[in-house]
């Protein structure tokens, strides 16, 4: 069944594998790293994960969470800041992920929607707690570790 | 070539990215000014001189959008090139910052190349850049 999100998509492509694709060229081009498709592997509530959120509005309107294990956390904050792994700290790590969220909202949003008008609101720091109901997942694979990536519409 | 650029965004380490970005596409010269939103981008205009802006869109108090227009409307500031690097990449918000002033529209994600031709266009087309 088509979700909210589905509705007036400009691609043949379905939502998993849009966020496939732009997960992997947000990680290459602005992170420097590689993620692979995998199928869902997700843990229970840990404490070593963080994830973070992006509302948006307009049409469509729903909000994108990604939570990233603490691996792969340290990693991207180093290949976004260009930094060695101890030097990054809790925050900077936090920060990364809130872009890492923002980027892929933003490239899902502008390539299945190009002609729509849609805001992005801040992106948060949300609980790792993992939530995909009425919503798309994939869980992505890099060598550093874990993403999974949700998008919910909102009616 | 040294010149001075603003970086106008709401996050700490976007600036950083930015300006590693900069040094990867060849800019080891330039010089940075930064800025959390547009109100703190205005007060830093007030009291430097800057040869090119590159702002973010979604920003708290004063968001990108009315950056510009308050730029545009300043006989001082009206000629200083800016580029807006965002997430959105929607033809209505690319079609309106260009409207409002803007030079150019990098969408993330993007590679240093991609920074370096743009600003290579914007730079080439105004002069006394590094006077």
């Amino acid at each position: 069944m088509a979700s909210a999100i589905d509705v007036g998509m400009k691609t043949e492509d379905s939502l998993p594998q849009v966020a496939c694709q732009v997960a992997r060229e947000v990680l290459e081009t602005m992170f420097f790293a590689t993620a692979e498709p995998v199928s869902c592997r997700h843990p229970e509530p840990r404490a070593d994960w963080i994830a973070a959120a992006v509302r948006f509005e307009g049409a469509p309107c729903g909000e994108l969470r990604v939570m990233l294990s603490r691996e792969l956390a340290v990693a991207v904050a180093c290949g976004f800041l260009g930094i060695d792994p101890d030097e990054v700290t809790g925050d900077e790590q936090d920060q990364v992920a809130r872009e890492l969220a923002n980027m892929i909202c933003g490239a899902m949003l502008s390539r299945l929607h190009p002609d729509s008008h849609v805001a992005l609101d801040a992106p948060e720091t949300i609980p790792a707690v993992f939530d995909a109901a009425g919503g798309t997942h994939q869980c992505m694979e890099t060598p550093e570790g874990m993403l999974a990536i949700t998008m919910v519409a909102r009616r | 070539m040294a010149f001075t650029v603003l970086i106008v965004d709401d996050s700490p380490v976007m600036r950083a990215f930015i300006r590693r970005v900069m040094r990867l596409a060849g800019f080891e010269e330039a010089w940075y000014l930064e800025a959390g939103n547009g109100e703190e981008g205005l007060a830093s205009l007030a009291v430097q001189h800057v040869d090119v802006i590159l702002t973010d869109i979604n920003m708290p108090r004063m968001n990108g959008e009315d950056f510009l227009r308050e730029l545009r409307k300043n006989p001082a500031y009206e000629r200083i090139p800016a580029l807006v690097i965002s997430t959105d990449a929607t033809h209505e918000r690319v079609d309106r910052m260009l409207e409002l002033g803007a030079q150019g529209y990098i969408s993330k994600p993007f590679p240093p190349e991609a920074l370096r031709e743009e600003l290579d266009r914007i730079l080439g087309a105004y002069d006394g850049i590094g006077d």
